[in-house]
């Protein structure tokens, strides 16, 4: 369960509100700048806001002492050093949250990087960097999954594997927020959307509700960030 | 004027080590130079170096103040060097710009080379010792080739300080038969403890500086050249 | 919950550990603060048999232990690394991603993860210096013999608090700075021959007070400064500096976006 609460931050976001609920994929769309990452910055305390509360399972994500047990975060890049493993790199992020070491592998297994596992993460494709990211975000076994842009740098063949992934996350009871700038990337999975544009919240609810009146999800999203994109 | 087009790049192609038209090596050092000129931490350093330079002289410390501030100058040459490897790897737009390595590396130094020339010369003669400012362009260039060779600002500049700093002015203490191919340090020349040249100015400006320290910057920049050609970036 | 978050605390160290030996460049500094040392003794032989024969060391007791103020730049550069490699590109090709993204999402709590690597960066480097203290001592005792006095052990286990303290405030200097270009030149120019602090001294007493200065009266005995500083002294303002250095690098790590 994410609780986001009257967020603001000069200049990047004006009282943003929403809630993600657990079993569903919440799509946070919005175009190039709205506030994306910033809310999820925030949210996982990277970032500080001038007012409001964003809040995972009920606290702050800095008041959990195991967070990676509670929130798997995925964000630009893999967050590893470049002259490290990604094995050695996921067994110091393990070590910190006290988790069994077993699960390096695990989640190495999971995401399809144990062949590479012993190359220097600077090394890696951008396909293979989100992957590396996301076994990170994995090694918890988190009941929340926070993803910004998840399909970035995937082929199509990791598209597809993305989107059941998410699909059984959610099935299996998981709160999962996932951002992104395109529309039909969510059409298919999201049960929530909400839509953020230049830092305001501008329509949020089921994908259906979100979308009445229009075409499509695209049209919604297109009819309610009017003119904010300069393409 | 049209029918000497094809002669002129002929000549131009003479003109410069390895068939690069001189247009274009002119045009690289432009780039290089306006690469450097756009870097605001370039701007601080030489800021910084010269007022520390000038603060130090005021206050009337014993011997050359250049031998402390010379470090300024060895990060504005890893610093020139090591922008091309820090975020989103500029590297990559600059090679796809100018793929012709050996050239790209000449290009680099003379960019750095119009810049540290002047600045060298200014913050020499505030430290008192206008002799030691062929010293430290040379300096400059080695910290530069160092940075091109290790690809990364901490290391590079770890390096380059502890090279200059401490190990040369040990080692020249303690082995004498090996100071003759170690740079000289700022407190150069004849012309007593502050490095003032003692004869002409101008003339003892190139007297002043140790083939050592020339050699250095050399054959850093050389390695330079050799890292970029054969490893990958 | 005391107990929990002591073997909290007990892990994180741990993965902070894990974090930095697992880094090339900082077995660079390891290695280069092992070795720097013991080779002094061996390159300063010939010079300090010659000091010590015309009675030109104010304290011989001091020739063993010398060395050792150079060989600190070890200890320094792990104390700029266990910082700086926080805020090294990932080297994907992404702006900004930078390992402290997966740092802080793993260690939220800004505090406590500054007490893990400071805790994990003193107990790496005491080792360090603990080692290259007894080889130095050692190895000067091979070498010069009796010509020196033997070393007292007060002052071996001075000379390894000063290398914790020394990488300690290289840490706080790199987190003030988020850069270790920043660090390493202030410090280095503070480490050679004839060091700018002690040049100052000749201007104003009070810079025989600068935290790296003072810090070397704990186990040197004859440096020529115009104020004479006891070891306890020395090792207290030292650590007030280091202290204070570092809660003003934690206020702001605390306060600043990641």
């Amino acid at each position: 369960m994410i609780a986001i609460d009257h967020l603001s931050r000069p200049g990047r976001l004006h009282d943003v509100s929403f809630e993600a609920r657990p079993g569903r994929v919440t799509g946070f769309l919005g175009p190039n700048g709205a506030g994306k990452t910033s809310t999820l910055r925030v949210l996982l305390g990277l970032d500080r806001a001038r007012g409001g509360t964003a809040l995972v399972s009920g606290r702050r994500y800095a008041e959990w002492s195991r967070p990676l047990t509670v929130v798997g975060a995925l964000l630009d890049g893999s967050g590893a050093h470049r002259a490290r493993s990604a094995r050695a790199h996921l067994r110091w992020m393990a070590t910190s949250n006290r988790l069994p070491r077993s699960r390096v592998a695990e989640v190495l297994d999971l995401v399809g990087l144990t062949d590479e596992a012993g190359k220097r993460a600077g090394g890696f494709s951008l396909g293979m960097s989100r992957r590396l990211g996301l076994a990170a975000a994995l090694l918890g076994d988190p009941p929340v999954l926070v993803l910004d842009e998840p399909v970035n740098g995937l082929d199509p063949a990791g598209i597809r594997w993305m989107r059941a992934f998410l699909r059984d996350a959610a099935a299996e009871g998981r709160t999962v927020l996932l951002s992104s700038h395109l529309m039909g990337e969510l059409s298919g999975i999201a049960d929530d959307v909400v839509i953020i544009d230049r830092g305001r919240v501008v329509a949020s609810g089921t994908v259906d509700e979100v979308s009445a009146g229009h075409l499509t999800l695209e049209d919604a999203f297109f009819a309610l960030t009017a003119g904010t994109s300069k393409w | 004027m049209a029918e000497n087009a094809p002669r002129s790049v002929k000549a131009g192609s003479t003109w410069s080590a390895g068939l690069v038209p001189v247009g274009t090596v002119v045009a690289t050092i432009r780039a290089e130079v306006a690469k450097l000129g756009t870097l605001p931490s370039v701007w601080i350093t030489l800021t910084l170096t010269w007022a520390v330079t000038l603060l130090l002289r005021l206050a009337e410390l014993p011997g050359s103040v250049l031998v402390h501030t010379q470090a300024g100058f060895l990060v504005l040459g890893v610093l020139a060097a090591t922008q091309e490897h820090d975020r989103g790897r500029q590297i990559h737009a600059t090679l796809l710009a100018m793929p012709r390595r050996a050239t790209l590396t000449m290009a680099k130094a003379l960019a750095l080379l119009a810049l540290t020339v002047p600045f060298a010369a200014v913050t020499a003669a505030t430290a008192g010792a206008p002799g030691a400012a062929g010293y430290l362009t040379f300096a400059t260039l080695a910290a530069c080739g160092a940075g091109l060779i290790l690809r990364h600002g901490v290391v590079a500049a770890g390096v380059v300080l502890t090279a200059y700093l401490i190990v040369v002015p040990l080692v020249r203490a303690r082995l004498p038969d090996v100071a003759a191919v170690l740079p000289a340090g700022p407190v150069t020349g004849a012309g007593g403890e502050n490095g003032q040249p003692a004869g002409g100015e101008v003339t003892a400006w190139i007297a002043d500086v140790d083939p050592a320290s020339a050699a250095w910057a050399l054959v850093a920049l050389g390695g330079a050249a050799m890292t970029l050609r054969y490893l990958d970036t | 919950m005391v107990s929990g978050g002591r073997v909290q605390m007990v892990s994180l160290v741990h993965a902070e550990l894990r974090k930095l030996l697992g880094l090339r460049t900082a077995w660079v500094g390891l290695v280069l603060g092992l070795l720097a040392a013991p080779v002094l003794v061996g390159l300063n032989a010939s010079a300090t048999r010659r000091a010590v024969a015309e009675g030109l060391t104010g304290d011989a007791s001091d020739l063993a232990f010398q060395n050792l103020g150079i060989g600190v730049l070890g200890a320094m550069i792990l104390g700029v690394v266990v910082v700086s490699s926080e805020f090294t590109p990932t080297g994907d090709d992404v702006p900004g991603a930078r390992q402290l993204t997966a740092t802080l999402l793993a260690t939220p709590r800004r505090e406590r993860l500054l007490i893990a690597k400071g805790t994990a960066l003193s107990l790496v480097v005491a080792v360090q210096g603990l080692l290259t203290t007894v080889a130095t001592l050692v190895i000067t005792r091979w070498v010069h013999g009796s010509l020196i006095p033997a070393p007292q052990p007060g002052r071996a286990a001075a000379a390894v608090l000063y290398w914790v303290l020394i990488a300690l405030l290289a840490y706080a200097i790199t987190l003030l700075a988020r850069n270790g270009i920043v660090t390493l030149t202030v410090l280095i120019v503070n480490s050679t021959v004839v060091s700018l602090p002690y040049l100052l001294t000749k201007v104003t007493p009070w810079a025989a007070y600068l935290p790296d200065v003072v810090g070397a009266h704990m186990f040197l005995r004859s440096i020529e400064v115009p104020v004479e500083i006891a070891p306890v002294t020395a090792g207290l303002v030292m650590s007030a500096w280091v202290a204070g250095l570092l809660a003003v690098a934690a206020a702001l790590f605390n306060r600043r976006d990641a």
